[in-house]
């Protein structure tokens, strides 16, 4: 077959390749055919017939959404044959629309209406009446019916595109929204009682061509055209989605998509786009506060700057900057980062610089080269088995996991979980092969000795099903590209040590790449410039020398290690020690409650920077809403008023500023002055290199008769720590805190399914409600964490490694 | 997903949703046959009945729904022991079938759509079965009941009454 296909469109000729769908063609010399249903990222339906154009020498007009080119056509698609066409459709499709354009929330951002005004009749021959459906239950408004907590339908604007059922069909493979009954009575519906609350359901709303489809916490709010629109980039995972960050004033109202070919394709997950209320927080700090007689107050910002700066000069002048550690945050910009590295390192002399405060164990520095992602995000989709560790890529990366759905969809590549608990992606097909809690690196041992044929002996039940691993070596051996992925568990995995040393090993032996994806959305970026506190001066070492008092003073940017850290008694117990906490902010919490002073922070949404993601893309984000009467600010801004009050140097007014000093100052990123839109690439280091101690795994501790059960914990899939806790929107999806009991156990307890219990230890406990599911282990308890009320690390203890827990009736 | 109602689905039918799972290379395209079993074994598309055999075969069960509110000669609720759907088709209709369907009525005293109390007829109207040479009919279960008048659905329905109570 030939390379190229040459084609005529509106007289004039276009080489594209076979296969080439005629719209596609047309798009290329610019030739725009209206369409509702379909789009290049789906599978063509060629349901809306709105695509019809002629091709000579047919006998009758085709849809140019599912019709390939072929040699020679001759196609027209503004001929008379096909405008009246168009006409036809249209007056169709609007057969059983009610034209509520001024309340229907799509109005100004609609196909419908755009197509109807450019290309429809003005009159219709239609004169019956309007088939209407409407929602009986009292709780609904209008005619909408509640699909899931967030997402509402409305039958009678609804054009059966079918866009809506392919976005959760073929993309993200749930099965929650289906098509109802046939022909002009047909519906979306869902299951009865099954809520459509998937991770990607937000997507459905956006692409939706019509107001079918509204969003609970953005419908009747705003209009399409008084919203601003700020470029910006997610700052809820390591992936960097591009979004806009839609405005007005003072309010977000909502994210929507901004297509990057190169890692989201448009896509976003509920996370992300529903996550655009944490900045209208009700505890949101937009004043800088003091603490005066034990309770905090609101203050000027030169009485507090005043403050801070007196302080911070009385121990430079002394010499004493080391008695005073800064402590960031992983989603901090890379020029806030880089700010406080310069301020702490060069001003204050000090080098207890850090931002991992989630950890209870830090990061040596081999094992941070190790962090990120192996290749490109683009390259995720073309691997031919992923191995999982400990990993759920439904949340740990929801986006570019939709990359290796569509590998397992369309090329039968094969996902496997080894894991303590059931995961899955959508329905799609993958394996879980369930080892016992901490255990993963046995099952990874197991396998390397499997391919190398050698001889490894796994204890007695942490392996439930060996024959799957021997199955899973005979595919790697078949198998020229295997991809090893670990996740935000992995950072806190009781055996780190030993499960990365037996990741490097399989690695090594079937050349596979090799990935652990951080939580944070700048880990990648904060590292780099700055933040990392080498091995003596992390977060950790900083406890201990507060708690032996050799560190006076704290100043935390943006982090929250009381909900963060896997130990909340130990670190609120230390932080009160301090003569001086300094918290920078964004919002009023369990740690502004010990501070002496507060600044408030801005969020992503409120200021310019870069963040570095997963893959090492340099990507820069836009300030989006006007915040002329409150007072947050970026780290950078921060620091850079105390440098002026102590005449230091270092005053930053803008972050293309600070990364001018970068360029300058950091040879390896000269060129991060002038990102380009799709982001600016800069090398991570080559994993194939590197070399770390080997550590053999251990077995974990067994559980005895007084605390019978081994506790873990995960995020919910709409959280990504405690920042996500704090948007409203994002509470509602996610839904109660729950916490997941093998039946046995269950049975054992006497404890029914939906009931509260008390789970924890002699000292503490947190109440919760039990889901009975045989996706856990028998012995083990996963809860669900980042949820305000109940905390996981107040069971924890930073020098256990496994937390063991009893469960109590209430 | 947590199955925790009781197994309703027969020996006979969980064999055949087995014998059905791998026929086709497109696991997807057994869906009409799979509601064809659980219609089998209840006379009716019981939800229980089809959300059990999506957990036997694999696929979600809302693909069965789906399917299930498509086809409308499939009943998705509890019908008579004898289903009873009258054509209203242009033949049929000219040649009386409206007052068959009001002696129906009148003789089951049931309205359109309902069961009898005792379980054993319930009535339906469907277009065309196909039968215009035969007209005014019925069909009942799976048997064409053809040039019906009055006396002749009156032995027809004693005769199936009959039926029915001798078990």
């Amino acid at each position: 077959m030939a390379d190229k296909i040459s084609v005529t469109i509106n007289d004039q000729a276009v080489e594209v390749p076979p296969g080439t769908l005629i719209i596609e063609a047309a798009k290329k010399i610019g030739v725009k055919i209206p369409t509702f249903c379909y789009d290049d990222r789906l599978r063509s339906v060629g349901a809306c017939r709105m695509c019809l154009v002629e091709v000579e020498k047919m006998p009758k007009l085709i849809a140019s959404c599912a019709t390939p080119v072929a040699p020679n056509m001759v196609i027209h698609t503004e001929s008379d044959k096909v405008k009246t066409a168009r006409k036809g459709v249209l007056q169709f499709q609007l057969i059983n629309h009610p034209l509520d354009c001024p309340t229907c929330d799509k109005g100004g951002e609609c196909p419908l209406q755009d197509n109807t005004f450019l290309y429809g009749p003005t009159e219709s021959d239609y004169k019956e009446n309007k088939i209407r459906v409407m929602n009986r239950e009292e709780d609904q408004k209008f005619d909408d019916f509640r699909l899931g907590p967030e997402i509402y339908y409305n039958a009678n604007r609804c054009i059966m595109c079918f866009k809506c059922t392919r976005i959760v069909r073929d993309l993200a493979g749930e099965a929650d929204l289906g098509v109802f009954e046939r022909g002009a009575s047909s519906y979306i519906g869902i299951m009865k009682e099954l809520d459509f609350a998937d991770e990607y359901s937000g997507n459905t709303v956006e692409y939706c061509p019509v107001g079918a489809l509204t969003s609970r916490s953005f419908r009747y709010k705003i209009r399409d055209w008084l919203l601003k629109k700020a470029s910006s980039v997610c700052s809820l995972c390591a992936v960097g989605c591009n979004l806009h960050v839609e405005w007005s004033r003072d309010k977000v109202y909502r994210h929507m998509a901004r297509r990057n070919d190169e890692i989201d394709i448009g896509w976003l997950c509920d996370r992300g786009r529903y996550g655009f209320d944490i900045t209208s927080n009700k505890d949101r700090i937009y004043k800088t506060h003091i603490r005066r007689d034990s309770s905090l107050e609101p203050c000027g910002w030169e009485e507090a700057t005043a403050v801070a700066v007196k302080y911070l000069t009385e121990y430079i002048d002394d010499n004493r900057g080391a008695e005073i550690a800064a402590v960031g945050s992983g989603s901090l910009s890379n020029e806030e980062a880089y700010a406080i590295r310069r301020f702490f390192g060069d001003v204050v002399r000090t080098d207890y610089i850090d931002f991992q405060t989630e950890y209870a164990e830090p990061l040596t520095p081999d094992v941070l080269d190790l962090i990120g992602l192996e290749g490109k995000i683009s390259g995720l989709e073309n691997k031919g088995i992923y191995i999982f560790v400990d990993c759920d890529p439904a949340s740990d990366f929801p986006v570019a996991s939709l990359r290796i759905r569509k590998a397992i969809s369309k090329r039968k590549a094969r996902a496997v979980f080894i894991t303590s608990y059931h995961k899955r992606l959508g329905y799609f097909p993958v394996t879980n092969i369930r080892v016992s809690a901490g255990s993963e690196a046995f099952a990874l041992e197991y396998l390397h000795s499997r391919i190398q044929g050698t001889d490894f002996r796994v204890p007695e039940g942490l392996i439930e099903d060996k024959s799957k691993l021997d199955n899973l070596a005979k595919d790697i051996k078949n198998s020229d590209s295997v991809h090893i992925i670990s996740g935000r568990a992995f950072f806190n995995h009781p055996y780190r040590a030993a499960l990365l040393s037996s990741m490097i090993k399989l690695k090594k032996v079937c050349s596979a790449g090799l990935s652990i994806v951080p939580a944070q959305v700048n880990f990648m970026g904060v590292t780099r410039f700055g933040l990392y506190g080498s091995p003596g001066r992390s977060f950790t070492d900083i406890l201990d020398k507060i708690n032996s008092g050799s560190i006076k003073s704290l100043f935390v940017f943006g982090s929250n290690p009381t909900e963060e850290f896997p130990d909340r008694r130990y670190v609120i117990d230390t932080l009160r020690k301090l003569e001086f906490l300094v918290v920078v902010s964004p919002f009023m919490d369990s740690l502004t409650n010990l501070a002496s002073l507060v600044f408030p922070l801005a969020l992503p949404a409120d200021y310019s920077g870069s963040f570095m993601n997963m893959e090492g893309r340099i990507q820069r984000f836009e300030a989006g809403p006007e915040n002329i009467h409150y007072e947050m600010k970026p780290v950078w801004a921060i620091l850079g008023e105390f440098s002026d009050v102590m005449e230091t140097g270092n005053v930053w007014y803008h972050d293309s500023q600070v990364r001018e000093e970068i360029a300058k100052n950091l040879t390896h990123y000269s060129n991060i002055t002038n990102i380009p839109q799709k982001g600016l690439i800069v090398g991570l280091k080559d994993k194939k290199e590197l070399e770390i101690k080997e550590t053999s795994p251990e077995i974990p501790p067994k559980a005895d008769s007084e605390l019978p059960y081994i506790l873990n914990w995960t995020p919910s899939v709409h959280h990504s720590g405690w920042i996500t806790q704090k948007s409203a929107t994002l509470m509602n999806i996610a839904g109660k805190q729950e916490a997941w009991m093998h039946p046995d156990d269950a049975a054992k307890e006497g404890v029914e399914a939906g009931q509260a219990v008390r789970i924890g230890n002699k000292e503490t406990g947190i109440n919760i409600k039990v889901k009975i599911t045989n996706e856990v282990n028998k012995g083990e308890i996963l809860i669900l964490n980042s949820f305000e009320d109940n905390p996981v690390n107040r069971l924890l203890k930073r020098d256990e490694k496994v937390t063991f827990v009893s469960v109590g009736k209430i | 997903m947590e199955k925790t109602s009781q197994i309703i689905l027969s020996e006979k039918s969980v064999k055949e949703l087995r014998r059905l799972e791998n026929l086709y290379p497109e696991k997807k395209s057994i869906v009409l046959m799979v509601l064809h079993v659980v219609y089998d074994q209840f006379g009716y598309l019981k939800p229980a009945a089809i959300d059990e055999a999506a957990g036997v075969v694999g696929i979600p069960p809302i693909d069965f729904h789906q399917a299930a509110s498509f086809y409308t000669f499939f009943p998705r609720e509890k019908v008579g022991k004898y289903h009873i759907q009258v054509c209203r088709t242009l033949s049929c209709y000219l040649r009386g079938a409206e007052e068959l369907v009001d002696y129906l009525i009148e003789k089951l005293n049931i309205k359109m759509g309902e069961v009898t109390e005792d379980g054993i007829f319930s009535l339906t109207e469907v277009e065309c079965l196909g039968s215009c040479g035969t007209s005014p009919m019925m069909q009942i279960n799976d048997t064409y009941y053809e040039n019906l008048n009055r006396a002749k659905v009156d032995s027809i329905l004693d005769e199936l009454r009959k039926k029915a109570k001798s078990g």
